[in-house]
């Protein structure tokens, strides 16, 4: 405490002077701290304790930072106005699943950031996903783990769009990532290890979903990228280049039901140590190699894959 | 301690009532600290001293925090449940290998994580390895530091399944990764330096043991990575890509007793510095590059390079 508390104490000044216009204002930084109190305003001098209290204290646009490793949470967090949620490097900033998704997000047109986060499931508590997102807002993902889920890792429907960077998302039960009728998202520097499958992209409905996969592992699984579309003009794409993809069942995977279209576009990356290399499968479903992969020790495959040229 | 004692006290009412149901019953979080006693529940508020204690407290797909830097065992540690073991970050989570391995793991269906540990011997303690997994159970290891151990860093023997994420095994006098008789691992964003050996599968028994290395660094040594079977039907394999291996006696080694089948292959990485660029010794022993390997300043190499294409 004494720590934070001389940092308190000499922020009161710049707090009082920047952050805030008066004490009713919303903050641009609401904190929470394992000692903090609901009843108090989220201010660094008298921060709260749990994600709802900051959330409604935040401005749209601000920030939530967590001060020291704890639990941030008893119940889902809904997060309904654009905001970055942290934990201070060196604290856990822990929130938990239980009796639903750890984090939701319904509304459209936000911007959200949740950065070193750690969701984990509390146990026989009816947990289901680490984050679901079902409106068309932007989401960043950094440097957090999303580990145990009974159900996927991140599942977003619609047409959100999720990046994630530089994460872990590991021993899920469910698809690491899980995205659905028109959601777009850029995975980079991620680890996605020993999920029951990895990255969907599925279009049920006439829409396009997208995933963009680079430098990242996929280990371990049934699926390790899968797209997926069951209707007519109902297109899903995944690209993937600089990844490894080994120990699955089915690495590349791309079917549709006989309509739709479904890609997997692959370069740059290995593929090793799978049951089927690929899956091709159904009118419409492609998988696309740049002729510049590392396919090796691959039980099998089933259907056609597709060459094209580097430019 | 001023510090955490504020938080303990502030956390009593949360993880009473979030994170356990009474008393008796075992922990989702269990906490371990520098000035905790085993004689406590191992709740926040009232932590452990030694990770024993934490395991017994902790139920089955929980997991037990570090909360400050300390050496957090007495003896080999041995988990018997699911369970994921972390230092909050800034803190040093010790373990150190004192008569034996630090961490053993002996039961099967587990899954188990560390995360940001560091993992030692005790000096002429007697002290074997860092991780020692026997039993069939999954394990990550993310974040740590695995160094100076008398023999191997991680050793896997029997059909268990590691992944090793972001982290540095170094200065060890046996393998930074051995895998025997069935073992399977994957290898990402990790730093391999100076250790007797890198990475080596061994198949001594009818069984395939294998390892995908992506995105690591392998210096100093003996064998790079190093494939070996010596019974009929025992498979070894060894994937390396965006690799460097440099300055080992021998960088790519596959070798077979004249039975059995033993491979490394290897893509997008850089080989050099090092006396053997590859050895390949034995019937049914391959070395296969996919010819966008940058292979330079070796000074030698034993028997043949196979080469395949990248599709």
């Amino acid at each position: 405490m004494i720590r934070r508390t001389v940092l308190r104490s000499a922020f009161a000044l710049a707090a009082t002077l920047l952050l805030s216009a008066t004490a009713q204002a919303q903050l641009f930084r609401a904190y929470l701290a394992s000692d903090g109190n609901d009843a108090n305003p989220c201010t660094l001098a008298a921060p709260c304790r749990l994600l709802p209290a900051a959330l409604t204290a935040v401005a749209s646009g601000g920030e939530i930072w967590m001060l020291d490793s704890a639990n941030y949470n008893t119940a889902t967090v809904t997060i309904g106005k654009s905001v970055s949620i942290l934990a201070v490097p060196g604290a856990v900033g822990s929130v938990v699943a239980l009796g639903g998704a750890a984090i939701l997000i319904t509304a459209p047109s936000l911007t959200i950031a949740l950065r070193n986060l750690v969701i984990v499931p509390l146990p026989a508590s009816g947990a289901t996903v680490g984050v679901l997102m079902a409106g068309a807002s932007t989401l960043t993902i950094e440097g957090s783990l999303i580990a145990n889920l009974p159900n996927d890792g991140v599942h977003v429907l619609g047409t959100g769009k999720v990046e994630i960077a530089n994460t872990i998302i590991r021993n899920n039960a469910g698809y690491a990532v899980w995205l659905q009728n028109g959601a777009s998202a850029d995975i980079s520097g991620t680890k996605v290890l020993n999920n029951a499958y990895g990255i969907l992209a599925f279009s049920a409905t006439a829409t396009t979903t997208t995933a963009t996969m680079s430098d990242t592992i996929i280990s371990g699984a049934d699926e390790g990228v899968f797209s997926y579309a069951t209707i007519a003009g109902g297109v899903a794409r995944i690209s993937v280049t600089r990844c490894t993809i080994q120990n699955t069942t089915s690495a590349l995977h791309s079917e549709t039901t006989g309509v739709g279209t479904a890609l997997v576009a692959v370069s740059s990356s290995m593929i090793t140590n799978n049951n089927f290399a690929w899956i091709q499968s159904g009118a419409g479903a492609v998988v696309r190699t740049l002729g510049n992969n590392h396919l090796t020790d691959n039980a099998t495959s089933l259907g056609s894959l597709t060459t094209a040229s580097l430019q | 301690m001023v510090r955490r004692t504020v938080l303990r006290s502030a956390f009593a009412f949360a993880a009473t009532l979030l994170l356990s149901t009474g008393a008796d019953a075992l922990l989702f979080r269990a906490y371990v600290s520098s000035d905790g006693n085993d004689a406590n529940p191992c709740t926040l508020p009232q932590p452990c001293r030694l990770l024993p204690a934490a395991l017994t407290a902790v139920a089955d797909g929980g997991e037990i925090w570090m909360l400050d830097s300390a050496n957090y065992n007495t003896a080999t540690v041995t988990i018997g449940k699911s369970v994921s073991i972390l230092a909050v970050p800034g803190a040093v989570g010790s373990v150190v290998a004192i008569g034996g391995p630090a961490i053993s793991i002996t039961a099967a269906s587990l899954t188990i994580a560390l995360r940001n540990l560091v993992i030692v011997p005790l000096p002429a303690s007697g002290a074997t390895y860092g991780v020692h997994m026997t039993g069939a159970s999954a394990l990550t290891i993310e974040g740590s530091l695995i160094a100076n151990l008398p023999s191997d860093g991680v050793r896997v023997i029997g059909t268990g399944k590691i992944e090793i994420a972001n982290t540095i095994i170094r200065n060890n006098g046996g393998s930074a990764v051995f895998l025997q008789n069935g073992a399977s691992a994957d290898i990402s964003g990790t730093k391999l330096l100076n250790n007797e050996n890198g990475v080596v599968t061994f198949s001594i028994t009818v069984t395939t043991t294998r390892a995908t290395v992506s995105d690591t660094i392998i210096s100093g040594g003996n064998e790079g990575v190093f494939s070996y079977a010596e019974i009929a039907g025992g498979v070894a394999r060894i994937f390396v890509t965006r690799c460097t291996i440099q300055n080992t006696s021998y960088a790519l080694g596959s070798e077979t007793a004249g039975v059995g089948t033993a491979l490394i292959a290897v893509s997008n990485s850089m080989i050099t510095n090092n006396i053997n660029a590859w050895y390949q010794s034995g019937a049914g022993s391959v070395i296969r590059t996919l010819g966008n390997n940058h292979l330079t300043d070796n000074a030698t190499s034993l028997g043949s390079l196979t080469t395949a294409s990248l599709q």
